[in-house]
């Protein structure tokens, strides 16, 4: 190829590109865009309350936040600009004096193709340059060049010339340039829309929605796939450029040069096939030996274990690889004797070498376990001495997490910043081992995927000696002494699990009350400081307060002798598993945060600025006032909190130190109820969370998952039920441990539960105490058989049903004072006993209690009642204020929604009884009218007659979730007859009805009823009061009329009736009374409707008198 | 250099045979090629300037040939097409200096010199900045033949150069290629225009239904037609049985009648009056008389019948 003429080629390209005002407007626009897009994320020039962190923190944010815009729109544009360049060279007498000239096909095409590489790389340039002025001077972003320019190279380039090549194909098979648009748009649409995250990313060919962000520390999670995934675009790119250079029309130089451009062409898809094949291969191996590990765990899972009473360890971490040396002290707690010694290490670690009492021992291994030649009769101790060495294998961890959960894609908040995971860091720069990775030798496996219940604790002492070079710092449990290149690590207390973090870190640290507390963070990291600088001397006051908020949220002390907050480079993620009850993320005295607070509220400087607007008074606060409730509210918010900081899913928060007082502290084991360690440990930390409300999603909450599948299921079913997601079983947990709270204070006042409780477990600490012994104390002191209720508890598997009725708010007079009188009635039909929850809120404003992300809500004080299986209940609470509503939880039960919201708008009349509490009631209040007919969306005589049959193509790509009921959504109304629950909708136990958005009248439901015998009958409908939020004008416009017309047939006559749903009331509406004949009577309704949306509910037919 | 067409056959995927056996010599200076629309002339010169390929036979341009040395005979090719048009948003010199770029030219200053010469022999030096699409036909017209020129290519196929040019350009346009000519080139002109080639070509070529019929001088041409082209004053009766019977060339109004040319082998008993023939009236001879293909000089005839049939 010559040169010279790839380069005249490429000059013109460029001056006729630059002179297109296809390409200008677009050079124009995504300057403008981006550039103010990333004024408004990354600064506070727009608004000072803007939270810039989240974007700014990484060095590699600004580029990134650039390059994934850019390249989408790149994309786009390079397709149409592909297509008129080809266009305008089917002119064809132009082209021929072009095609004469002695250029070879290659140099023409090639020459082409780097004319508009030059022009967009030179446009993205410019791009990323405004941002390095941004990142630079406008923005306290780090600034390092290399993602700049990583970014260019393997994200942008590759993508362009993806897009090109493909275009230029498309186009010359298809010769027309409109069909190339749809062809080559679709594709690209499809992929930024359904295909991202399908094959962990491959179809991703933009490359910005696989991991890429870089930790300032280590720098890319996965950088050998990244590259493999990029090399596949890049290698496709220039494979479809050789495929348009071969396909043509021009008759090459020489005619054998098309057939090794064939063969060329062919050799570079295939290799980017090979590359793709490489890059799925890497994570079906993954999956693989996941497996494998897996399946070690689970086939020594049933193996009596031995217990190690005390593990002094020495490491020295080099060059990718770890040299240990354990010697342990083993015992078997077992009344049977162990014929060997099985031990958990890494499948990476050799045992170079093992002895016993001067005996060397034969090892088996098979992967990550060890059965040593050693026999222990029971009760026997045993000493041993064990070295090892080798890289850390990361795949054995978490083999239990589901592959969905384990190879989902996280970002960092609502951005779009994809990091990675890592579980095992042993590099030079950083080293991480956690005892989820087996980087010393243990007993008691971390997982036994198949009964992951069964895992126990081991609490044994451990002594840690670490040799490493002189300038990285080493962190783990106990206390420290470093020296000679050497760091030895001693505990007062058993632990069951230890940590290693070796790293070049800065420390902070302070002394309150005899516990130090440590704060690890890498060179120039230090963001935090500057916003705390006048809490100097408040300091140790401020971290009592928070420790003291956290130490009764959790009715526990704080045990350890030091609370470490160790930084870790971005990706690092451990995972929360319920059996476990805490995250590798909070190791005993030890918490590992995100670099640069990442994923937590580590906007201090937002914060600040928040709290002094928003928050009444506080801009009068002093400033060390001020500082000290941004850090009290950063505590709180990252410490305290259950949910993730900034989830879309019910995430739950894996830094919530609630580990630190429970699960590193004790365990009780039950043999029987495997779940009652963590059961106990859960229902000390329920906090009473608001519902949530999603505005973004349809589905069902996973807390109406869990109580769906406690209709049929039993907790113990539950437990084994692989069906189940960990999210789901996470709020079945919660369920069932707040119902067993709910039992326990439902008879033992909270305060003495509470108290026995911590004194308890204060006197079990740090040791595996028999769940005997609990329930004998607990008899003891509260005289209730705990056990008992457990064991039904745990076994039963359906729900109660409660229907209530009757709920009223009444003035009354009571100690001379008006007082308010709230009552309801509650029945209970079903075999199982039910405990429901009411709380009276007070106050002139109605609020639904809604909270983002689950937090504590101002839920008024709540009471809990029993309702027995069989029998009804009148429940009667008198409170001093004004109740504005009542919200009544029917906790575990087959309701859906599970809580009812009653508002009382007039609390006008009076009564005269004052009494409270809970009395038994007729349940025959409760019994239908025989004169009533109600067809519900349940019943059979409800029909949706024709759906809307279209398909979209979104349902190719995206699996529609198989819940039968959705949530209602107030700003969306789906396209198809779809199965909603909401409190205002008519049902027992699910109140749902089905609603679409407004149609031609094609789509229709109908209400079938058969009468008995002719006579006079009332038709009502069921109005339910939604929420209604419609955007646009067209919409607000059409809000003041939502009339839906209900057509009547019965015998000859049809007769429709219009009703407004802006005027009438919640509850039933009647169209009339009709005289009707006996037989079949038809209601229907269709989609015409005057509102954005119709709504099909109950139809009821009374008969009249 | 010179042109050897030997035994030159293309065959269209749909059957059609445009080029038939077709052997020729063209040697340096001006050549024109003639011959009815469908001829085979396009398809000559499309596979000359590697456009298309041949079904057979093969085109040596010295020793290359087409089907193996296309860089080197694509390296000595000028091309300009009938309907050339410019891409849009590129100036007149920038027009010349990609295709001086392609050609081979290396270096921005030499680039330069070469297209502002350029520019200046064919009278757009003052126009050089202005947009390509922008010029008026004739200069298009020269600035297409200016990109074929530039880099002294040693063959220049044009195709239908002239038409639509008022007479000014067109002797403009003639004189660029005759000193052009004058280099040791082979300018292989093809047109309708038969007056084009006889004051510019050495040696021309008839082609019909892709057969050479002719290869010869202009004169030769001329010659053939001897004695065979009459003038005559006929009444209006007259005229339409001359215009069945014979090729009428030019036709005059005159007293009471008109005064026409026609092409004939022997008008002498109607009073007709033999004239010499000049290189049009030599071609309607050849393609009339001694090719037996009739040519249909009146296109009102031609239209009706197809609108109709």
């Amino acid at each position: 190829m010559h040169l010279h003429a790839i380069n005249v080629v490429a000059r013109y390209e460029v001056k006729l590109l630059k002179r297109s005002w296809l390409f200008r407007i677009f050079a124009i626009l995504i300057l403008l865009i981006l550039v103010l897009a990333q004024l408004q994320q990354s600064t506070t020039l727009f608004s000072s309350s803007q939270e810039t962190w989240e974007s700014t923190a990484l060095s590699s944010f600004i580029p990134f936040f650039t390059t994934y815009p850019y390249n989408i729109a790149q994309s786009i544009i390079v397709v149409f600009l592909a297509g008129s360049f080809l266009k305008r060279d089917k002119k064809l007498d132009t082209a021929e004096v072009i095609y004469v000239r002695p250029m070879s096909n290659a140099e023409y095409i090639v020459g082409k193709v780097w004319g508009i590489t030059r022009v967009f790389t030179g446009l993205n340039l410019l791009v990323l340059l405004l941002s390095v002025f941004v990142n630079l001077f406008l923005s306290n972003s780090p600034f390092s060049p290399i993602p700049y320019l990583f970014y260019l190279f393997t994200i942008s380039i590759p993508s362009l010339w993806f897009v090109l090549g493909f275009s230029f194909t498309v186009m010359t098979l298809l010769r027309n340039q409109a069909v190339t648009f749809v062809v080559v748009l679709g594709w690209i649409g499809v992929v930024l829309f359904y295909l991202t995250d399908k094959q962990y990313g491959l179809f991703d060919f933009f490359g910005v929605h696989i991991p890429s962000i870089f930790s300032d520390v280590t720098g890319l999670a996965h950088p050998q796939l990244f590259l493999l995934q990029r090399s596949v675009y890049l290698l496709a790119g220039i494979g479809f450029i050789c495929m348009t250079i071969a396909l043509m029309k021009r008759l090459p130089h020489r005619p054998w040069k098309t057939k090794v451009l064939g063969v060329l062409t062919a050799v570079l898809l295939l290799s980017a096939g090979f590359a793709a094949q490489r890059y799925l291969a890497c994570f079906s191996r993954l999956k693989s030996i996941r497996s494998e590990y897996a399946a070690v765990y689970n086939q020594y899972g049933e193996n009596p274990r031995a217990r190690v009473l005390e593990h002094r360890l020495s490491v020295e971490p080099r060059d990718g690889r770890l040299q240990g040396e354990s010697r342990l002290t083993v015992e078997n707690p077992h009344a049977e004797p162990l014929s060997s010694l099985l031990l958990y290490l890494n499948p990476g670690l050799q045992i170079v070498s093992a002895e016993s009492d001067g005996r060397e021992l034969n090892v088996v291994r098979n992967r990550q376990a060890a059965e040593f030649d050693l026999s222990l009769a029971p009760g026997a101790q045993a000493e041993l001495l064990i070295r090892y060495a080798g890289p850390v294998e990361e795949e054995v961890c978490y083999v239990d997490v589901e592959d969905e959960e384990f190879f989902a894609n996280p970002k960092v908040g609502f951005s779009f910043f994809r990091y990675g995971k890592r579980y095992v860091y042993l590099e030079d720069r950083f080293t991480l081992l956690t005892p989820e990775c087996l980087w010393y030798p243990v007993t008691e496996p971390p997982v036994y995927p198949a009964a992951p219940y069964k895992i126990r604790k081991n609490f044994s002492r451990y002594e840690l000696t670490v040799i490493h070079p002189g300038r990285l710092t080493a962190v783990s449990q106990g206390t420290g002494t470093a020296a000679d290149g050497k760091t030895v690590f001693t505990n007062k207390t058993l632990l069951s699990g230890i940590s290693l973090t070796l790293a070049d870190y800065e420390k902070k640290s302070i002394r309150v009350d005899s516990t130090d507390y440590e704060l690890y963070h890498f060179p120039g990291h230090d963001y935090f400081t500057s916003y705390f600088t006048d809490l100097q001397d408040t300091l140790p006051a401020v971290i009592r307060q928070i420790r003291n908020t956290i130490e009764v949220a959790t009715n526990r002390d704080y045990l350890f002798d030091k609370f470490v907050l160790a930084e870790t480079p971005l990706p690092f993620t451990g995972y929360i598993r319920n059996w476990k009850g805490y995250t590798e993320q909070v190791m005993p005295e030890i918490l590992f945060l995100p670099e640069k607070g990442m994923r937590t509220r580590s906007d201090f400087r937002a914060s600040e600025w928040q709290m002094k607007r928003w928050q009444e008074g506080a801009d009068l606060l002093e400033k060390d006032e001020l500082q000290a409730r941004v850090l009290d509210q950063y505590a709180m918010s990252t410490f305290n909190q259950e949910s993730a900081w900034r989830s879309w899913d019910e995430a739950m928060n894996p830094f919530n130190v609630a580990p630190l007082f429970y699960g590193h502290t004790e365990f009780v084991r039950s043999d029987t109820f495997p779940v009652l360690d963590v059961a106990l440990n859960t229902l000390q930390s329920l906090t009473e969370s608001a519902a949530r409300v999603w505005f973004f999603s349809f589905e069902l909450t996973n807390k109406q998952r869990a109580n769906e599948y406690l209709k049929k299921h039993s907790f113990e079913e539950a437990m084994s039920d692989s069906t189940l997601t960990p999210k789901v079983f996470y709020e079945l947990l919660k369920l069932k441990c707040g119902d067993l709270k709910n039992y326990i204070t439902a008879r033992v006042p909270q305060k003495d539960f509470d108290s026995f409780m911590k004194a308890w477990f204060q006197a079990h600490l740090f040791r595996e105490t028999p769940a005997v012994e609990f329930f004998r104390s607990f008899r003891e002191r509260f005289g209730l058989d705990l056990e008992a209720y457990i064991h039904t508890w745990y076994t039963v598997s359906a729900s109660p049903l409660i229907l209530l009725k009757e709920v009223e708010a009444h003035t009354v007079v009571a100690d001379e004072m008006t007082k308010y009188r709230i009552s309801f009635k509650a029945y209970n039909p079903s075999g199982v006993d039910g405990i429901i929850t009411a709380r009276v809120q007070n106050g002139g404003r109605a609020s639904g209690g809604y909270v983002w992300g689950g937090g504590p809500a101002d839920v008024g004080d709540a009471e809990n009642f029993i309702i027995p299986a069989r029998s009804a209940r009148e429940i009667k609470m008198i409170r001093d204020e004004r109740p504005n509503q009542v919200t009544i939880n029917t906790n575990i039960s087959q309701s859906l929604p599970s809580e009812f919201t009653f508002r009382f708008s007039k609390v006008d009349t009076e009564v005269q009884d004052t009494t409270r509490g809970i009395f038994p009631v007729d349940s025959a209040r409760f019994a239908e009218d025989p004169r009533e007919i109600i067809i519900d969306n349940e019943s059979p005589g409800f029909r949706v007659v024709e759906s809307n049959k279209k398909q979209k193509l979104k349902a190719w790509f995206r699996k529609e979730p198989e819940d039968k009921y959705m949530n209602y959504l107030p700003f969306y109304a789906p396209s198809k007859w779809t199965a909603a629950i909401n409190n205002s909708f008519y049902g027992t136990p699910v109140r749902f009805a089905h609603y679409k958005n407004r149609g031609s009248g094609k789509n229709s439901v109908e209400w079938h009823a058969e009468i008995p015998a002719g006579s006079y009958y009332d038709i009502s409908v069921w109005v339910p009061k939604l929420e209604s939020f419609q955007f646009g004008r067209r919409n607000r416009r059409r809000q003041n009329s939502q009339t839906q017309t209900y057509t009547v047939v019965y015998g000859n006559e049809k007769e429709s009736i219009p009703v407004d749903f802006q005027q009438a009331e919640q509850g039933w509406y009647s169209l009339g009374n009709f005289s009707l004949p006996a037989g079949e009577v038809v209601i229907f309704l269709t989609d015409k409707v005057s509102a954005p949306y119709v709504v099909a509910d109950a139809v009821k037919l009374t008969k009249m008198r | 250099m010179n042109i050897r067409i030997k035994e030159l056959s293309k065959i269209y995927p749909d059957g059609h045979k445009a080029l038939n056996n077709l052997n020729l010599d063209i040697e340096p200076g001006m050549f024109g090629l003639l011959g009815p629309n469908g001829a085979g002339k396009t398809t000559l010169m499309r596979i000359m300037t590697l456009l298309q390929s041949a079904s057979a036979g093969t085109i040596y341009f010295d020793d290359y040939d087409i089907a193996k040395d296309r860089r080197a005979i694509r390296s000595v090719l000028g091309y300009l097409p009938q309907d050339f048009r410019f891409f849009e948003k590129l100036k007149t010199w920038e027009f010349l200096d990609y295709g001086a770029g392609l050609a081979g030219i290396k270096g921005v200053r030499k680039r330069k010199e070469v297209v502002d010469e350029m520019l200046r022999k064919v009278g757009l030096y003052d126009v050089r900045d202005r947009w390509a699409n922008r010029l008026s036909g004739g200069m298009k017209r020269r600035l297409g033949i200016a990109q074929a020129i530039i880099g002294h290519p040693k063959v220049i196929i044009v195709d239908e150069p002239t038409t639509g040019l008022d007479p000014e350009e067109r002797i403009r346009f003639r004189n660029i290629l005759s000193e052009v000519s004058d280099q040791d080139v082979i300018i292989i002109l093809s047109t309708h225009i038969v007056g084009d080639i006889s004051s510019t070509c050495k040696k021309l070529a008839l082609l019909n239904k892709g057969q050479l019929k002719f290869e010869g001088s202009p004169d030769d041409m001329i010659d053939l037609a001897q004695g065979k082209v009459w003038e005559i004053f006929v009444t209006d009766v007259e005229f339409k049985e001359m215009k069945e019977k014979y090729p009428v060339i030019s036709t005059i109004p005159s007293d009471g009648g008109w005064d026409i040319q026609v092409v004939a082998e022997n008008l002498e008993g109607m009073g007709g009056k033999q004239i010499p023939p000049n290189i049009e009236h030599a071609y309607v001879y050849f393609m009339d008389y001694l090719l037996q293909d009739r040519m249909e000089m009146y296109a009102d005839k031609e239209t009706a019948g197809d609108l109709f049939k």
